[in-house]
């Protein structure tokens, strides 16, 4: 069990690598000298100069790779090209937001995606059923986007149930938090309920007709003890279904905080892309990443909590 | 003399793309649509949608474009404006020019405090202008600025190096805005603002890029000037995003898409509107150095000719502006209506003008294209082709754009305008900008002469005559193709007024009234 | 949608039908010809838009459908929007390609090389890379991507492929996982065939249909993300595109709403065919039988409980024979027929008229050849046959009481009480998520009510009357932990621990090693005798009946064609098929080779390879 730990651990932590300094170096190739998206076109050279020596461009690559390293393994994002605050600071506004619409969107698709896939896969072809796979192919066909702004079109600017823009942080407003993110959630969890569900529903299916379970029932256990077993076995497709939904949500909240105009990390990346400010766009990086690494750990000790095998491997 | 147009001309580009015809004829024009002031209470709160985020609360880093509000909240300028775009007094009260127009001597406020304790005097004014004078961003309006002194507590004299009619227009239009010069020194206006305008920053409950919040400080020494209580500025660049929290009631003020006007008016708001930049070609290279075509006078009439300016003003411009071949704005004592029909289109006439001109075939040539020029593009594809110009595009981000346009022959613009005739003549014609990269004028000895004459005119009805004698040679030579002058156009619901200036993509507090 | 549903079971694919399958199924048929529209739309634009795409007239600025000519109307440009839709097509269907491709040329020869050489360094190295390209939000990178390379629309469409061939990347290896047993790769590596080779012409072959599900999905992600990316601002305006169109619409979302409309309903419908093509195909392709709609399933129970036609009555007569009075028996069955519900409305009848019974300590065999409806006739009086199945008797009688007539749940009640079951494969009839210790005192607890202590040490008891002498760590041990005769044992002890009255074990011992097969019916004659149950064994051995049946029933295509004591029908068998099976049983000590296939089928679902991530477990579901 703790080599397994350690191993995924030491997998986590080389992915954040890779991917940082990926970035990294595409950044830099990508967006070239910084300084006039940085500073604006009436910026002189001398000023130019002076900003490329502040935040020490003018280094080799290598050595300034390995500053933002070094710093980042504490924790220290360093400072933005932009704004010449911490990126932390940033982070610190930003990731609470993206990870309220994604967590609270998990919730909403985990709880509705587990009752109809469970419901679903108990009664396959069953009305229920039957509209999980239409749903399935419409959610699929319509990009995310066009349903943000239909929820929107309906239930803010119609029906003025919800706010149409903005955040409010838990910590100024709880009602205000929870308005705030009920639309942005919902239009990014309609999607991930129908994947968990069907995912659920297969893997229900699929469990079902393994021969333990006619065993367990030939053993007289009531139909609810049954479905219990089966769940559990079934269990760890649809959290492997959700570890990858977490990182398609992360990437979906890109358009959602667009669309209901919230500063969270996508439009923060988007943001430091579109002006070249490397150190942001590696602090936001590097903590994406390191999200999702944390999420696939979880997910791998859950697994094995759930999947006694997955432990010994 | 640049204020940095970039945000500006980012932020008109996407409202002029936004922007939709086939409504009305652009209903309301520089002023208000509503029915002003009736029905309910004051209104306590401004909840006001700003299209981009504040660039920064240090003033030297700071954009013209749609800084105003933030700033105006918590700075206040030495010089303001007025809604003609003239001088106004702000911290300084009065000031006046030496006979050689060299030295501006100004007057300041007395009893005015930073929010900090540091008290606003000579000498907090002077620290204030040389960091301005050093910002990377703010720099460029004080480029004919050789020193300040602090002459008393109350008296700052600004030396000149050149004369420089322009320079009070753009200290007021957001170039002037005083901080405590304690932060100044102590690099803390990264970390918030620290000022004496009329409204406090209200960090706990702003969230950056999303939201910032202002209360009324009990005392100031122009709280007759700021009636809300309260204001909100909501950075919101996504445009239907801006219009849906503006129809679920979250923005009782926007900076709007025209397209939306018809809408606007069925909810019974208030919408304003005024020039704000102008839109067509861009002849970087009108000396023909790289493409020898746009070096004849008679192939920039010719592509003049060519465009149906009036049709795209309808079309894409969603009749939001004013058909016109000139850039000083439609209210401009230099603007003459009369040469607007100069370059009416005709197909025709511009085929025989590059034919005289020795193109009878055409050339090719390339230009860049940004996003947010997409929706001029077709038309421009269109007309090019028709007349015979074969463009290749170049696609490029926004970034990209602004830093390899200048080095193409010629391209799209929407570039942001003045309010003030002088500093028209800077931005647009004498001074090097990235919209600009060749002013050329040494180029033209008959250009030159009328800059010059223009530049030494008395102020006042003898300088506009020589600009208007500028402005005819400029059409005549095609120096640019303008298709027409589009407007900023702002909804306000009922119990709010706005004023827009020209020059400034977002008006400042003081223009966002109750009414 | 990164992960889409296709199928986690793959059947082998013949080639040559799959194809007119695919077309037998409406809804593909519907889909593929929708699709076909669209494509050839696009190829051939220039023929059916009446208008070029990048004309602009001023006139033509929001103007509504049918304006001079113009089906559909303007757009904010002033351009056909008709024209734009088809030539759109085309920018979009090419952009789908470009992806599709990049994701089959990356995901495809890194899937099967992994798969091949499962375990291997190409496995793992390629599995890692797979992992984290999943674990990297792709809509963010291509920012990075788009902000770098000026928005080069192939560039992003191949960035895009990057992060979608992890989903080629996955079905590959595992097809190429489960192809690699085959008995024809092994052949063409004997016969000296390089692996590269084989992985070129065998491996390929055998992924090829699941990737076109994945094609099908991977084109609709393609396009959605197109979309998106369009939405965000990345992209050029000056080539029509569907997102471009689709931005253009939102941007006037309010004002003229039917701007967005057009691009919408093409979009939605080309993905939609997408997805139905592939989902149709990855049903035809995959060995989970859908199973028969309930309306299919009552109809057939119907045509079931129908009495025989007079003409039908030869076959449809009862077969086998009562030894015993109805009161007496421990179990009686009285013509029972079984048949499954088939897709086109009819019934399958896999068990045609069978009677016989059991007394209480007497051990009946059933046997026959797989297919002969002897397991399936254990499961009828279990009431436990797979979903689709209807049995029918005239009656079943459980330690002398009718039950066939009872209601489904009255019927469970019986199980773990008067009747106990052991299953024929140890290893997969264990939950493998709970202890040994858990599964034995759940049913004790929960369906005898016993305290969890007493149940605890129940089960220990059980235990070590089965014989296993290390009771305690057995009980602590996961399914996977102890061996496949231990496993049986405890199943024989679960299925004992309640005292049944009847004993039905299916095939208690193909699964295991010859050396543990004659313990562990030594133990299950001990206990039928102990707890003096009748105990019903189904085996296709008559060995196993020589050892232990009292009398035995052979079966053959669902119907009994002989019944009698052991002795008499080991010494003269009055059918000949009975003859063929005893003879065929001892010349065939024991079928080594169903040995193998029955251990290989086994447990290798959850055994995914050794050092892999389990992130991956999802996906590996088709390495089943």
């Amino acid at each position: 069990m703790l080599s397994f730990i350690g191993k995924r651990l030491l997998s986590g932590i080389f992915l954040l690598l890779v991917v940082t300094s990926g970035t990294f170096f595409l950044a830099h190739v990508a967006i070239g000298d910084p300084t006039q998206g940085l500073l604006g076109n009436s910026a002189t050279p001398a000023q130019s100069a002076a900003l490329r020596t502040k935040i020490g461009y003018d280094d080799p690559l290598l050595v300034q790779f390995w500053n933002w390293l070094s710093h980042a393994v504490t924790g220290d994002f360093g400072k933005s090209w932009r704004s010449f605050q911490p990126v932390n600071d940033q982070l610190g506004r930003s990731i609470p937001i993206t990870l309220s619409i994604v967590v609270f969107s998990l919730i909403i698709s985990v709880v509705f995606g587990a009752v109809i896939g469970i419901v679903c896969g108990l009664r396959p072809g069953g009305w229920l059923d039957r509209v999980l796979k239409v749903a399935s192919v419409v959610l699929f066909a319509l990009p995310g986007f066009w349903i943000s702004i239909q929820l929107v079109m309906l239930f803010a600017v119609n029906l003025k149930w919800f706010p149409s823009v903005g955040y409010v942080s838990p910590s100024v407003s709880f009602v205000g938090w929870i308005e705030t993110i009920t639309l942005p959630s919902i239009s990014l969890a309609l999607g991930a309920i129908v994947m968990i569900a069907e995912q659920l529903r297969n893997g229900f299916i699929e469990v079902a007709n393994q021969d333990f379970v006619r065993t367990l029932r030939a053993r007289g256990l009531p139909r609810r003890r049954v479905t219990t077993h089966v769940l559990r076995n079934a269990s760890p497709a649809a959290l492997t279904v959700l570890a990858l939904m977490f990182v398609g949500l992360l990437g979906g909240a890109v358009i959602v905080e667009l669309v209901f105009n919230m500063y969270g990390i996508g439009r923060y990346t988007q943001q430091s892309s579109q002006i070249g400010d490397i150190p942001s766009l590696l602090g936001v990086t590097a903590v994406t990443v390191a999200f999702v690494v944390v999420v696939n750990f979880l997910l791998d000790l859950v697994l094995g909590w759930v999947n006694p095998k997955v432990r010994e491997r | 003399m640049t204020r940095t147009r970039t945000t500006a001309l980012v932020a008109m580009a996407v409202a002029a793309a936004t922007a939709l015809a086939a409504c009305t004829s652009a209903s309301t024009t520089g002023g208000t649509g509503g029915n002003g002031g009736s029905g309910g209470g004051d209104i306590n709160d401004l909840n006001a949608g700003v299209f981009l985020d504040v660039t920064s609360w240090d003033p030297a880093n700071a954009d013209i474009g749609f800084d105003g509000p933030y700033l105006s909240a918590v700075y206040d300028p030495l010089v303001s404006l007025d809604a003609d775009g003239k001088p106004a007094p702000g911290l300084a009260t009065s000031w006046d020019w030496s006979t050689d127009r060299l030295t501006l001597t100004a007057h300041l406020r007395d009893g005015v405090k930073f929010d900090d304790g540091q008290v606003f005097d000579a000498k907090a004014a002077v620290a204030n202008l040389k960091h301005l004078k050093e910002g990377v961003r703010s720099s460029q309006a004080y480029l004919n600025v050789s020193g300040f002194e602090a002459k008393d507590d109350k008296t700052v004299e600004i030396k000149l190096s050149k004369r420089d009619d322009a320079l009070l227009y753009f200290m007021g239009l957001g170039r002037s805005w005083m901080v405590s010069p304690a932060a100044i020194d102590g690099n803390k206006l990264n970390d918030g603002p620290v000022g004496s305008g009329p409204y406090a920053y209200d960090k706990a409950n702003s969230a950056p890029q999303q939201q910032y919040v202002f209360t009324k400080k009990a005392s100031h020494w122009d709280t007759a000037t700021y009636p809300f209580n309260k204001v909100t500025l909501f950075p919101i660049t996504d445009q239907t995003a801006s219009f849906n929290a503006m129809l679920s009631g979250q923005l009782n003020m926007q900076f709007a898409n025209s397209a939306n006007n018809p809408k606007a008016q069925e909810n019974g708001w208030n919408v304003a509107s005024k020039p704000s930049s102008w839109v067509g070609v861009q002849f970087a290279d009108r000396t023909g150095a790289q493409v020898k075509a746009l070096g004849e006078q008679k192939v920039r009439q010719a592509i003049s000719y060519a465009f149906d300016a009036s049709g795209i003003l309808k079309a894409v411009g969603n009749g939001a502006g004013t058909q016109t071949t000139q850039l000083w704005p439609s209210f401009s004592q230099v603007y003459d209506k009369a040469m607007n029909d100069k370059y009416k289109t005709d197909m025709a006439k511009a085929k025989s003008l590059l034919a005289e001109a020795g193109y009878a075939n055409g050339f090719s040539v390339k230009m860049p294209m940004s996003p947010i020029f997409q929706a001029w593009q077709p038309a421009a594809n269109q007309t090019f082709g028709d007349l015979g110009i074969k463009v290749e595009w170049v696609d490029m981000a926004m970034p990209d754009y602004q830093k390899n346009a200048p080095t193409y022959p010629m391209f799209l613009a929407v570039i942001a305008m003045d309010g003030d005739d002088m500093a028209t003549l800077t931005d647009q014609v004498t001074s090097k900008q990235w919209y600009n990269p060749n002013p050329s004028v040494d180029a033209f000895p008959e250009v030159k002469a009328l800059v010059e004459k223009a530049e030494n005119a008395e102020p006042g009805a003898a300088q506009t005559a020589a600009l208007k004698e500028l402005n005819t040679k400029l059409v005549d030579l095609a120096w640019w193709n303008v298709w027409y002058q589009a407007d900023n156009t702002y909804f306000s619901v009922k119990g709010i007024k706005v004023t827009p200036v020209t020059g400034m993509m977002f008006p400042t507090l003081k223009f966002i009234q109750r009414g | 949608m990164t992960t889409a549903p296709f199928p986690t079971t793959l059947a082998p694919v013949k080639r040559v039908s799959l194809l007119r399958r695919f077309m037998r199924k409406p809804l593909g048929v519907t889909a593929l010809v929708l699709f076909l529209i669209v494509v050839a739309l696009a190829v051939f634009a220039p023929l059916f838009a009446k208008f070029d795409p990048n004309h602009v007239d001023f006139n033509l600025v929001h103007a509504v459908p049918g304006t001079d000519g113009h089906l559909l109307g303007g757009d904010t440009a002033g351009r056909d929007l008709y024209s734009r839709l088809l030539y759109g097509a085309r920018t979009t269907l090419w952009g789908a390609l470009i992806t599709c491709v990049a994701g089959l040329v990356l995901g495809v020869p890194a899937g099967v090389s992994a798969g091949y050489f499962a375990g291997g360094t190409v496995d793992k190295v390629c599995s890692w890379i797979s992992d984290a390209l999943q674990s990297v939000p792709a809509l963010i990178v291509l920012l990075v991507v788009a902000a770098g390379t000026g928005q080069s629309f192939p560039i992003m469409m191949i960035s895009l492929g990057v992060f979608l061939a992890p989903g080629y990347y996955r079905i590959s290896r595992a097809r190429a996982m489960s192809v690699r047993r085959e008995p024809y790769i092994d052949a063409a590596r004997v016969s000296g065939m390089t692996n590269g080779r084989i992985i070129r012409t065998h491996m390929l072959r055998a992924v090829y249909a699941p990737l076109v599900v994945q094609s099908a999905l991977t084109a609709g992600i393609a396009i959605g993300m197109q979309a998106g990316l369009q939405f965000l601002g990345i992209g050029s305006a000056s080539t029509p595109s569907w997102g471009q169109m689709m931005n253009d619409g939102f941007i006037n979302i309010t004002a003229f709403p039917i701007i967005l409309l057009w691009p919408s309903i093409i979009l939605g419908v080309t993905i939609a065919t997408l997805a139905f093509m592939g989902s149709t195909l990855g049903d035809l392709i995959s060995v989970r039988a859908e199973q028969p709609t309930r309306k299919l399933r009552a109809k057939a129970r119907q045509v079931m409980l129908t009495p025989p036609a007079a003409a039908d009555l030869p076959t449809r007569q009862t077969s086998g024979m009562h030894a015993h009075s109805v009161e007496g028996c421990a179990l009686r069955v009285d013509n029972l027929r079984i048949g499954y519900a088939t897709k086109d409305g009819g019934v399958k009848e896999v068990v045609r008229g069978v009677s016989l019974d059991a007394a209480p300590g007497e051990v009946l065999g059933i046997v026959g050849e797989s297919g002969s409806g002897k397991t399936q006739t254990s499961f009828a009086v279990l009431d436990l046959l797979p979903a689709g199945g209807t049995a029918v008797a005239d009656g079943i009688w459980i330690a002398g009481k009718e039950v066939g007539h009872l209601p489904t749940a009255e019927r469970a009640a019986l199980l773990g009480r008067e009747i106990g079951y052991v299953p024929q494969e140890p290893m997969t009839n264990l939950d493998p998520c709970y202890t040994i210790e858990r599964q034995l005192v759940e049913p004790l607890h929960r369906v005898h009510g016993m305290s969890k202590a007493d149940a605890a040490k129940r089960a220990r008891e059980m235990l070590v009357r089965v014989g296993i002498t290390d009771p305690d760590r057995v009980l602590r041990s996961y399914p996977h932990q102890i061996s496949g005769g231990m496993a049986q044992r405890v199943l024989i002890a679960g299925a004992v621990s309640g005292r049944p009255s009847l004993l039905i074990a299916d095939e208690p011992t193909t699964a295991l090693d010859v050396t543990v097969q004659a313990e562990v019916l030594e133990l299950l004659r001990e206990l039928q005798q102990e707890y003096g149950m009748a105990l019903m064994i189904v085996t296709h051995n008559f060995g196993v009946v020589a050892d232990i049946c009292d009398r035995v029933v052979v079966m053959k295509d669902g119907r009994i064609v002989e019944t009698g004591a052991v002795e008499r029908i080991f010494r003269n068998p009055e059918d000949p098929y009975t003859a063929e099976l005893i003879s065929a049983s001892l010349d065939d000590v024991e079928g080594r080779h169903e040995l193998d296939e029955a251990w290989s089928a086994g447990p290798t679902g959850s055994a995914g390879p050794a050092g892999h991530s389990t992130a991956h477990a999802g996906g590996e579901d088709g390495a089943r």
